[in-house]
This record gives C-alpha cells, structure tokens and sequence, in this order.
C-alpha cells in the first residue's frame, strides 16, 4: 500500500509514519507542504493520503482540490488545528474524506489510521 | 487608537482560552495536565526561554502567541512524542515546539470564534537574550507553567487594529 503523508511538521509526519508502521505500512511516502506532495501524487500512485491544512506553499485544502482532480476516490483525511464549521464544510465541499482534529491522543490517530488502512485494504 | 480599557478587555478574553488551550494540548499529546504558575504582563524582567516558538494570528484583532521553552523542557516534549533522544537544538526540536504553538493558537482561536481570526505559521528563535515583537498597541503578557517535562511560558499579546 502506498501512503503520502503531508504536513510541514517533521514531528507529526514522524508521529504518523509510526502509527502507519505499527499496521504493517512501511515506506509512506512524506512532504512538507501541499506542493511538494503534489509532485509526489502525480509521479506515483497512492492508496490513502493523510494532509495537513496550514501549509506553506499549497495549503492542505488546495491540495486535496488538486488530488480530486486527478483521482476522485483515493482517500484524503485532513489532520488540522482547522475545525471550524465553515472549514470542515470547505474540505467536505472539495471531497475530504475525513477529519482528525488536532491536538489528538495516539488512541485517536491509531483509531483513524486502522479505519482507513483498513479500507484502502479493501479496496 | 485602543485605550487601557479596550486592551484590557482584549487581554481578559483571551487569556482564559490561550491558558485552557495549553492545558489541552498538553493533555491530549502527552497525558498530563501542566500546572499554572505565574501570570502578569511581559516585560524584560521575565526573559524568554532558550528556544521560542511564535505564531500570529489576525482578524478583528491582531497579535501573537509565544511558547517559550528551557531546552531540557524541549528535549522531552521530543522524546515524549517521538520517542528521540535530542541533545542539541536541531531542526527536530525547533519543529516540535513550532507544532505545539500551531495547536495552542488553533485551540485557543476555537473558542475565540467572535475575533474571526487567521493562523500564521509558526517562527522559532533560539538562543539566550532574544526578544519578541508585539503590536506596538498591544501589553503583552505571560504565563508559566511547570510540567512533568520541565518548565515553560506562554506571551501572548494582541490589539485592536
């Protein structure tokens, strides 16, 4: 399974690269803004994607209106300290297929994670 | 031009989220509640740690917040959540400290709703002696904490535009 983990935090790209190591996912793929992840989605094909919001460059919201135009139904799950209603509203309206809020416990982003390795899985 | 009173009001409302929002973060990333120390306004008698981490954020008001870290405080929050052992201030701690000031602004703006505000991204300054800017309008203040990792501080400081 391929996965691209975006986010400008080297911690939180480390925090879920270990989570996805614990369900047996290895060489996630990692950028640091919604740019560079774009030119990692258009050189190879991934399963499941994980992005951040505030980003420089390309923000996690412009990115995931990039992946939708070029793949519908690879899902994208934003992690973000974004969690207004007009935001989620945004990321639904551009096709987000869920959301984990930060600050979040490792029982939550386990819980995520499991959900959607386990779906891309099935795929 | 905002009078004491206005900055005075400004400050009480945020004081209480940016403080509840720190709490959480703590909590929710490494399990434990931080205990709050001191509170008063910033001043060069209260100097910044050794690694400070800034974040503005801007809407009907406009300002920043500050997380402010000794650097053994820093090198656990890192071990705590990345399970790294950090003896020097690198790219990896100077991250981590950037990431919690994104979570504490992103928390506190939550419950700040009716300043509408936006998240800059975070800046991180090392070293002893360093300073911080604030709007030249706004009184800055601190908080500090003790906490299983070690002490910090919080300087927030915002005005009307």
């Amino acid at each position: 399974m391929n996965v691209l983990v975006v986010d400008d935090s080297q911690m939180t790209r480390m925090i879920i690269t270990k989570t996805l190591g614990s369900f047996g996912i290895t060489g996630v793929a990692e950028a640091e803004d919604g740019q560079k992840a774009l030119g990692l989605f258009e050189q190879k094909q991934f399963d499941l994607v994980f992005s951040d919001w505030n980003m420089p460059n390309m923000n996690g919201l412009e990115l995931l209106g990039e992946i939708r135009k070029k793949n519908p139904t690879v899902p994208v799950i934003m992690i973000t300290t974004e969690g207004s209603k007009a935001r989620v509203e945004a990321a639904i309206t551009l096709g987000v297929s869920d959301y984990l809020l930060k600050p979040f416990t490792p029982v939550a982003l386990r819980d995520k994670v499991q959900k959607w390795v386990t779906t891309a899985k099935a795929v | 031009m905002s009078t004491t009173a206005q900055l005075a009001n400004i400050t009480v409302q945020i004081v209480n989220p940016v403080i509840a929002a720190t709490t959480e973060v703590f909590r929710t990333c490494m399990g434990y509640n931080p205990v709050r120390r001191e509170l008063g306004l910033k001043d060069k008698k209260t100097p910044y740690f050794a690694i400070t981490s800034v974040i503005g954020l801007s809407g009907r008001v406009t300002g920043s917040i500050c997380l402010s870290l000794p650097q053994r405080t820093a090198f656990s929050a890192v071990h705590r959540m990345v399970d790294v052992q950090c003896t020097e201030v690198d790219q990896l701690v100077c991250d981590t400290v950037g990431e919690f000031t994104n979570m504490i602004a992103g928390t506190a703006r939550s419950t700040l709703q009716e300043f509408e505000l936006e998240l800059g991204l975070p800046n991180v300054v090392t070293g002893d002696g360093h300073d911080i800017k604030f709007p030249q309008r706004s009184q800055p203040m601190f908080v500090t904490f003790n906490s299983e990792i070690g002490p910090f501080m919080l300087v927030f400081g915002f005005c009307e535009h």
